[in-house]
């Protein structure tokens, strides 16, 4: 008996345990910006991936999904990027300034998601950033204060803080791994339930 | 060996390594401007021991019997002691003016001093009487040196100052004081270092003659490197520096000097009352015991395989202390001819006269004569603008005739508080005595008149606040700021050297422009030319300020004593000096002359990323402090980023600090956080790297 219910806590704490334990620092977001009002407007969307000072650790960020219906001119790198839009685009913080400017003719959505892998534990921060300018690089969209449109601050120990307009919207997008485990620590719950169920 | 030897060898062995592993404490005991004060006399105490506060109170310190006393107990308490005197001694009291210093020599030798550094006051009579004072003449350079100073007295305790090189005589390319000296105390090694003054070529070059003065941070940080080095690799443990930089210069080398190669600067000539050890980048703690009145003991326990720990102390020399009876005695003989008046007529059995007979100074009263009165305080005892200095400038504009009044911002100070009640409950009484006067001005010289336009007097009140506010120490000179009567002044003191004068109106209405030509009595030296006013070159026609009844130019000291006895030297009104940013100064920041504390350790910094502009070319982020200690961090407080790439510009920042720039932060409390917007240009794209270091206080 005294096993029996030792043996059941231990696959609750193991299931609960699955269900929790969430990946801290490799998260996935779904990036929608609304431009429509900027429909027929040209200009450009930047994408940046700054740290604040050399001492910063390593952060990728990788934008995939990426839809709009805008009209899309050439495209500039700056630093460490790898990809191109509308394809895969990786952006890496190890220059002072890691970039990809996409020239464009705004139209009513743009949307991508972004995959962040950053796990600092000490030094300055990276800021991720999606800048939307016009054809003189004024800011549109801008958040308040602010020349982006959205602004993710990662700093070391602490939750990313984002910063937008209300032009953008944000969703997390649970990455397989996190679904497989959500499933797996959920499954197991309802065995043990199940089990402790038929016991009583 | 047989076993009945081992044992004892054994027992020896642990024994002497028990000894050997034994911590010893050495201590300190740090005296610094004396200023020639043999009696005790009012000051003004901070009512929080340095911690910023709003009040003060009147207290009488100091007497070199008293003094004795302390170090007396002191000695007893802590007998692995040294004694230090270190800045201005023989100079700043009437009977050491009158004696080239000579009156004030025995006295401070029966202290029992160890070891010594002069101050700049020192070199303030003449390069011959410092030389004899001293240096090492040759007998016939003596003879030489004595044809024109007289007979000096010396220290019969060594002084240091291997900062000054003689230039001329037998010892040409010498230094005038040995650089270091290394005493053993109670078995630990301790390596003296002394930095004698390096701003007497300023004063008057008269005084320089013969003499070379190393300048400059890095002259400076050079100097005590290699002297430390040299001192550690002859084993010595220990290694202090005794200084008459100034705290603030100390404070910056403690900053830049290698590590761990200075354990404490001793510090004197700014005549701050450090009651918490500054801790520099270094390693290095460094400590003011304000003037003449505060003997400063700082116990150092040195242990082997530890670092050493530090424990500082500040004494005052208050009246509960008994009378040392040996130095009553020395200090009476060294007075009496000063008070002597057999016949009680008010006047001097002797009259005495300056040695140096081209002034025609003399004393003919008692010093204890009171010349007059004040009915409200008096002091010098502010760093931007004091009472004495506004009361006395307006009295000789107003004698003079002139648009402005000019006095210089010297760190001399006897306190004058007519109604303020002393620490024992008795109330000062306002009388202004001879000694008074003297005590204020114990430089003897002359009152001049002459013009200036409104372009150059705005270039030399900008020269004076850098040399008292710049925020580089070493571009700091002279005293206190200088006082003036017929102009108000609108400053901000937080702003960079050579910007913080904004306005200059006439008190009696209308601004300053800079074609204006405007009247100034100041003051003269006897080499000056007629293009030079209180050590001010560009102004015309400045002719000596007669006394009509002597048709003799006035002396400072005559003509204080003339308006004091006429009732002309009166309580100032209104402020004539507005500082825009409110900058707070003593007692509200724990320096008269406004400090910076390094405060790094206390707080967190977290840099967030950089977002690039495209338009502008600027890249923004931010930098958030959080203060980490216990203890509120009060304002001025600045955020620094140090050894920023040259390329790479801060370009938001609020002034610099040492060239670095820096940005403003408001109050933290503790636990507290504040985010600054920080900007960059970065037209290289170059990685931005820097060092976040937070200052409160100074400017």
């Amino acid at each position: 008996m005294l096993r029996s219910t030792l043996f059941q806590h231990t696959l609750l704490a193991i299931a609960l345990g699955i269900t929790l334990a969430l990946p801290a620092h490799a998260e996935t977001w779904q990036i929608d910006i609304d431009t429509s009002s900027l429909a027929g407007i040209s200009g450009s969307l930047d994408l940046q991936l700054n740290p604040g000072a050399s001492d910063a650790q390593p952060v990728q960020v990788q934008i995939g999904h990426f839809s709009t219906d805008a009209t899309f001119g050439g495209g500039l790198a700056d630093g460490a990027v790898s990809g191109s839009l509308p394809g895969v685009l990786v952006l890496d913080n190890t220059a002072a300034l890691n970039a990809w400017l996409q020239n464009l003719v705004f139209g009513s959505h743009i949307a991508f998601t972004l995959d962040i892998n950053a796990p600092l534990t000490a030094g300055s921060g990276t800021s991720f950033a999606a800048l939307l300018w016009d054809a003189n690089f004024n800011p549109l969209l801008a958040a308040t204060g602010e020349d982006a449109a959205l602004r993710i601050n990662l700093a070391p120990a602490s939750a990313p803080v984002w910063i937008s307009s209300s032009a953008v919207a944000v969703s997390t997008v649970p990455e397989p791994a996190i679904a497989y485990s959500l499933l797996a620590g959920l499954g197991l719950v309802g065995f043990v339930v199940q089990r402790a169920r038929r016991r009583y | 060996m047989s076993r009945s030897c081992i044992v004892p060898v054994i027992f020896v062995l642990t024994s002497l390594s028990a000894a050997m592993a034994q911590a010893v404490t050495v201590t300190f005991l740090h005296h610094n401007d004396l200023h020639a004060h043999l009696t005790p006399h009012a000051d003004l105490v901070s009512d929080t021991a340095g911690q910023p506060g709003a009040s003060m109170h009147l207290a009488e310190r100091g007497g070199l019997a008293r003094l004795a006393t302390l170090i007396k107990q002191q000695r007893a308490a802590y007998p692995a002691s040294v004694l230090m005197n270190i800045g201005d001694t023989y100079h700043g009291g009437v009977e050491a003016l009158y004696t080239n210093g000579n009156a004030v020599v025995d006295p401070v030798n029966a202290l029992g001093v160890d070891i010594g550094v002069p101050g700049n006051w020192d070199f303030g009579y003449s390069p011959a009487v410092t030389r004899l004072r001293y240096g090492s003449p040759t007998a016939a350079e003596k003879r030489l040196l004595e044809a024109s100073a007289g007979t000096i007295k010396r220290p019969t305790f060594p002084n240091l100052g291997g900062n000054v090189t003689l230039t001329t005589g037998s010892n040409a390319g010498q230094p005038l004081m040995p650089a270091t000296k290394t005493l053993i105390i109670d078995g630990v090694k301790v390596g003296f270092i002394g930095i004698t003054s390096d701003i007497v070529p300023e004063m008057d070059s008269v005084l320089a003659v013969g003499m070379s003065f190393l300048a400059g941070e890095t002259a400076y940080r050079n100097y005590v490197n290699t002297n430390a080095a040299q001192l550690r690799a002859s084993g010595a443990q220990l290694v202090v520096v005794m200084s008459e930089l100034g705290i603030h210069k100390d404070e910056r080398l403690a900053d830049v000097i290698n590590a761990g190669s200075v354990d404490v600067f001793f510090s004197a000539h700014t005549h701050e009352a450090i009651f918490e050890p500054l801790l520099g980048k270094s390693g290095a703690r460094v400590v003011e015991a304000g003037n003449d009145g505060w003997l400063g003991r700082m116990l150092v326990t040195v242990e082997p395989g530890k670092l050493p720990t530090f424990n500082w102390t500040m004494l005052p020399v208050t009246p509960t202390l008994a009378e040392d009876p040996t130095l009553q005695a020395l200090v009476t003989t060294a007075r009496a001819p000063f008070l002597a008046d057999a016949n009680h007529d008010g006047k001097l059995d002797t009259p005495i006269a300056l040695p140096n007979p081209a002034i025609t100074l003399k004393l003919t009263q008692p010093i204890n004569t009171v010349v007059g009165y004040m009915a409200a305080p008096l002091d010098r005892r502010n760093a931007l603008e004091s009472s004495f200095n506004d009361a006395w400038s307006e009295a000789l504009r107003g004698y003079a005739g002139t648009d402005l009044g000019l006095t210089p911002g010297f760190r001399f100070d006897a306190v004058l508080a007519p109604g303020m009640q002393y620490e024992d409950g008795h109330v000062a009484q306002g009388n202004v005595t001879i000694e008074d006067v003297y005590r204020y001005f114990p430089v003897p010289y002359s009152m001049a008149t002459g013009t200036v336009s409104g372009a150059r007097l705005k270039e030399v009140v900008e020269s004076n606040l850098s040399g008292v506010f710049s925020r580089d120490a070493f571009s700091q000179h002279g005293g206190w700021a200088d006082g003036w009567a017929g102009v108000n002044l609108q400053v901000n003191l937080a702003a960079n050297d050579g910007a913080r004068v904004q306005a200059m109106t006439r008190t009696t209405g209308g601004a300053i422009n800079p074609t204006d030509s405007l009247s100034v009595a100041g003051c003269q030296r006897p080499t000056d030319g007629s293009d030079v006013l209180c050590s001010y070159t560009g102004f015309i026609n400045v002719v000596p300020l007669v006394n009509p009844a002597t048709s003799a130019g006035w002396l400072v000291q005559e003509l204080l004593t003339e308006l004091l006895t006429q009732g002309r030297v009166n309580a100032p009104g209104a402020a004539r000096i507005t500082d825009s940013a409110a900058t707070p100064l003593w007692p509200q920041q724990q320096a008269v002359q406004p400090l910076f504390s390094n405060l790094t350790s206390k707080v967190t910094t977290t840099a967030s990323g950089l977002t690039y502009n495209r338009n502008t070319g600027l890249y923004t982020g931010t930098i958030t402090v959080i203060n980490a200690g216990a203890q509120a961090l009060t304002t001025p407080l600045k955020l620094v980023l140090a050894n920023l790439d040259p390329s790479i510009v801060l370009t938001n920042a609020q002034g610099v600090f040492y060239s670095q720039p820096f940005i403003t932060l408001s109050a933290l409390a503790a636990g507290g956080t504040v985010t600054v917007t920080v900007t960059f240009s970065n037209p290289q794209r170059k990685p931005v790297s820097y060092q976040t270091q937070v200052w409160n206080g100074g400017v």
